[in-house]
C-alpha cells in the first residue's frame, strides 16, 4: 500500500476533510458529554 | 492526454485588447460600468497589464496580456477548502460555480491576480443582454462566487463532441481559445505543450521564452516571447 | 453543602434584581446587533458589492474582526487554563470573568466569517467537499473545537455555582429557577465532586492551552500560507498568538474594572489583581516589541523587493499613519502608563488596555491590507485602494454590541466571579489552595 499516494488523496479530494472534522468535532462533543456525568457521578454506589 | 498550453509573442502584441473583448463575448463575463471597474470591480479573464518604466520621455512600456497562467503547481486550488477549484486531468484550472462558497482564499493566493469576485448579480447593457453566448456551460455565474480564464474550456468540450460526431479523432489543433482566435497581430498561440510537434511546444523552448512570476515555482503554462 | 465564602452575597448581588439601566443599555445593545443583522442581509441579497471589498483587496474589516474576535478570546484561556497549569492562585477570582470574554467573543469571530463569505448558504459545503490541504479546514477544525471546547471547560467550572444560585435565589422568577435547576444537573457539592471537577479542569487545562497556541496560529495561516509578500513569513503565527494574548489580557483589565465599579465588587475584585495583570502585561508588550522587530528588520535589511513595496507603503507610505499610531497605542503609550503610572490605578490601566486594544485591531488591518493593496503584477499598473463602506462599519458594531449584549445579561443571571473557586473553604476532605485566601500572595 502506497502510504504517500493515500495521505495526499486525504488532503487534496473533497470529502474525506469534512468527514475528519466532523468526527473531530462529534468525537469531543461525545468525551465532554461524558466527563460531565462523571463529574457529577452517582456517589451512592460508592 | 495534452497538456494545454499557450504562447504569446509580445513582438506581434500591440495592445488592441481585443483578445479582451472576444473573452467577453464568449465567456459571459458581466459588464461592471464604469462606477464599479473604477473601485476595481470589472471582471477582465483576459485583461493586458501595462508594465511602464521610467518618465516620459524616457520611458519603456511593455503591455502584458494576461490570461490565466493554468499554473502547474497552482497556488489558488491548493488553498480552496471545498475543491471548487481545481486543476483537471488536461492541466487547465476550472472553478465549479455550483460549489464556490466565495470565501476568496484563491483570490488572496494567486499571485497573478486572475480570479475574480462576482461583487454583485451579473449585469449587461440591454444591447449586449441579446448578444450573450447560449452556451450552457458559460450560463452567467451567480453573485458571490468567482470565476476566471478557463481556456475557454466550453470550445474543448465542443470540439471533442464534433470529432466524434463527425467520426475522426480528435487533434489538439480542433481546439483554440477565444483570445487566440481573434488575436489581431497573431500573436497567441495554443495547443498542447508536452507534444513536440507542436508550434506552441517549440515556441515555448525558443531562447525569448519566459514566464511571468517563474521564481515563484507556480510552473505557469502560459509562456511569453520577449520583447525586441 | 455549599463552599463557605465571605464574599458570597456581595458575589450574588448583581443576579437579584435586574434596573432599568439595565434593560434600556440591553435595548441599545440588542438594537445595534439588530441593524447589524440587517446589514448582513441585505448585503446578502445585494451582494458583496456593497461593502468597500475589491480587486485586488478581497479581505478587509471582515477578516480584521474576525481575527480580533478570535485574539480576544484568547484571554479567558490565558488566564484560566496557563494560568491554572502554572498555579498561579491570583487568578482565581477573575477567572469566569476572563473566560466569558473567550466565550462571547469566538461567536462574533466565527461570524464575521459567515459576514465575509461570498455564500454562507452554502457553508455546509465545508462538511460534504471540505478538504484538509486547505487551511480553511485548519480553521474551521482548530476553530469549531475551540468553541466547543470554551463552552465547555466554562460550564464545567460554573457547575457548583449555578447549583448554589439554584439554592440560594429562591426569590428568583420560576424560570429562572427552572434554569439553574437544568443547568446544575443535580449537582450536590460533594468532596468527591470537587475532586473530579478539579481533575477534569486541570486535564482540560492542558488541552485548552494547546489549542489556544493552534487556534491563533492556524488563523494567521490563512495569511501566511500564500506566497503574498508580507504575508509569508514563519513568524507570522507566533506573532498573531502573542498579539491574541496580549489584546485578550488587556480585555480583561477593561472588564474586570467595569464589573468592580457597576457591581461594586472592590472587596472581591482587590487592585492587587490589577497590579499582577500589570506585570503579565508589561512581558506581553516587550515580547511584541521583540516579535516587531525581528519581523521587520528581517523583511527591511533583506530589502527583497516585492517585500519592500509592503514594508514602504507601511513604513512611509499609505499605511504610515496607521502604522505608526498602531505602534504608539499598542506599545508607546501603554508601556509608560504601565510603568510610570499603572501600579495601583485602575483608571491609568484602563486607559492604556483600551488603548492597546484599539492598536490591535489596527495592527490586524495593516497585516491584512497592505499585502493586496499591492499586488505583485497589478502594483506596476497604480495601487489598490480600500474604502470600508457603512456597511463594514455597521456589522463591526454590531459585533461588539452583541458580544457586550451577551456579556451583560450574562452578569445579571450568573455569578461572574467564581464562589467556590474563591472560597475560604470548600467541603470536608478538599482543602483551598492557601495561596487564594489573601488574595494578594502575589501582589505587591
Amino acid at each position: 500500500m502506497d502510504i504517500g499516494n493515500l495521505l495526499s488523496t486525504f488532503f487534496k479530494s473533497a470529502g474525506p476533510g469534512g468527514a475528519l472534522a466532523t468526527l473531530v468535532l462529534s468525537g469531543a462533543l461525545l468525551l465532554y458529554i461524558f466527563l460531565a456525568r462523571w463529574i457529577i457521578g452517582d456517589d451512592q454506589q460508592q | 492526454m495534452p497538456r494545454w498550453g499557450m504562447v504569446i509573442d509580445l513582438d506581434k502584441c500591440f495592445a488592441c485588447q481585443s483578445c479582451t473583448v472576444a473573452c467577453r463575448m464568449e465567456n459571459n463575463t458581466p459588464v461592471a460600468g464604469p462606477d464599479q471597474a473604477g473601485k476595481g470591480r470589472a471582471i477582465l479573464w483576459n485583461e493586458v497589464l501595462p508594465f511602464i518604466e521610467g518618465e516620459y520621455p524616457r520611458l519603456v512600456a511593455t503591455m502584458i496580456p494576461r490570461p490565466c497562467m493554468h499554473c502547474d503547481y497552482p497556488p489558488c486550488t491548493k488553498v480552496c477548502p471545498v475543491r471548487a477549484t481545481y486543476k483537471n486531468e488536461e492541466g487547465i484550472v476550472v472553478v465549479d460555480y455550483n460549489r464556490c462558497i466565495g470565501c476568496r482564499m484563491c483570490t488572496v493566493a494567486c499571485p497573478y491576480g486572475v480570479r475574480y469576485f462576482n461583487w454583485f448579480p451579473p449585469e449587461w447593457p440591454e444591447e449586449l443582454k441579446q448578444h450573450l453566448n447560449p452556451d450552457p456551460e458559460v450560463a452567467p455565474r451567480p453573485k458571490g462566487v468567482v470565476e476566471k480564464c478557463s481556456f475557454c474550456i466550453q470550445r474543448l468540450h465542443k470540439a471533442r463532441q464534433k470529432a466524434d460526431a463527425e467520426g475522426r479523432a480528435f487533434m489538439a489543433t480542433d481546439y483554440i481559445p477565444a483570445c487566440v482566435q481573434t488575436c489581431t497581430g497573431h500573436a497567441r498561440y495554443f495547443g498542447d505543450l508536452d507534444d513536440p510537434t507542436s508550434l506552441v511546444h517549440q515556441l515555448a523552448h525558443s531562447p525569448r521564452a519566459f514566464r511571468l512570476l517563474e521564481e515563484l515555482g507556480t510552473e505557469p503554462k502560459v509562456y511569453y516571447l520577449k520583447q525586441g | 453543602m455549599h463552599p463557605e465564602n465571605k464574599n458570597e452575597t456581595v458575589i450574588l448581588n448583581p443576579l437579584r434584581k435586574v434596573g432599568l439601566a439595565d434593560k434600556l443599555l440591553w435595548a441599545t445593545l440588542l438594537g445595534l446587533l439588530l441593524l447589524g443583522i440587517g446589514v448582513w442581509i441585505r448585503q446578502y441579497v445585494l451582494g458583496l458589492g456593497i461593502t468597500g471589498l475589491n480587486r485586488p483587496v478581497y479581505w478587509g474589516v471582515y477578516l480584521t474582526n474576525f481575527v480580533f474576535f478570535i485574539g480576544l478570546a484568547h484571554s479567558g484561556t490565558f488566564i484560566s487554563a496557563i494560568l491554572r497549569l502554572a498555579g498561579q492562585g491570583w487568578r482565581k477570582p477573575l477567572t469566569r470573568a476572563a473566560e466569558a470574554i473567550t466565550l462571547f467573543s469566538l461567536p462574533f469571530g466565527v461570524a464575521s466569517i459567515l459576514v465575509d463569505m461570498g455564500r454562507p448558504d452554502r457553508i455546509l459545503n465545508l462538511i460534504w467537499f471540505g478538504r484538509y490541504e486547505s487551511p480553511i479546514l485548519w480553521d474551521v477544525t482548530a476553530v469549531g473545537l475551540y468553541l466547543l471546547s470554551s463552552i465547555v471547560f466554562f460550564y464545567f467550572s460554573l457547575i457548583p455555582d449555578i447549583a448554589l444560585c439554584r439554592d440560594r435565589l429562591t426569590q428568583a422568577p420560576g424560570w429562572q429557577r427552572r434554569m439553574y435547576t437544568i443547568l446544575a444537573l443535580g449537582w450536590r457539592g460533594t468532596p468527591q465532586q470537587y475532586h473530579r471537577l478539579e481533575r477534569v479542569l486541570d486535564g482540560m487545562a492542558i488541552f485548552m492551552t494547546m489549542l489556544v497556541v493552534t487556534v491563533h496560529t492556524v488563523v494567521s495561516w490563512l495569511f501566511g500560507m500564500t506566497l503574498q509578500p508580507g504575508w509569508h513569513t514563519a513568524l507570522i503565527g507566533p506573532f498573531f498568538l502573542l498579539g491574541a494574548i496580549l489584546s485578550g489580557t488587556a480585555a480583561v483589565v477593561i472588564v474586570l474594572a467595569i464589573l468592580r465599579k457597576v457591581y461594586r465588587f472592590q472587596h472581591v475584585l482587590p487592585v492587587s489583581l490589577f497590579n499582577s495583570l500589570r506585570k503579565l502585561l508589561i512581558t506581553f508588550l516587550l515580547g511584541w516589541l521583540y516579535f516587531m522587530i525581528a519581523e521587520h528588520l528581517t523583511i527591511g535589511y533583506g530589502n527583497m523587493k516585492e517585500e519592500m513595496v509592503v514594508l514602504q507603503d507601511k513604513f512611509s507610505g499609505n499605511y504610515a499613519l496607521i502604522f505608526w499610531s498602531m505602534a504608539v497605542l499598542v506599545f508607546g503609550v501603554p508601556l509608560l502608563i504601565f510603568l510610570i503610572k499603572g501600579k495601583d490605578s485602575i483608571g491609568w490601566m484602563v486607559l492604556a488596555c483600551v488603548l492597546i486594544n484599539i492598536g490591535m485591531w489596527m495592527e490586524r488591518y495593516i497585516v491584512i491590507v497592505p499585502t493586496q493593496i499591492s499586488p505583485r503584477l497589478l502594483s506596476v499598473s497604480g495601487q489598490g485602494i480600500y474604502l470600508p463602506t457603512m456597511t463594514e462599519a455597521l456589522i463591526t458594531v454590531a459585533c461588539f454590541a452583541g458580544f457586550t449584549l451577551l456579556y451583560a445579561v450574562f452578569t445579571r443571571y450568573f455569578p461572574i466571579v467564581p464562589v467556590w473557586e474563591t472560597a475560604e473553604s470548600l467541603p470536608v476532605g478538599h482543602e483551598a489552595e492557601p495561596a487564594l485566601q489573601t488574595g494578594s500572595a502575589t501582589a505587591d
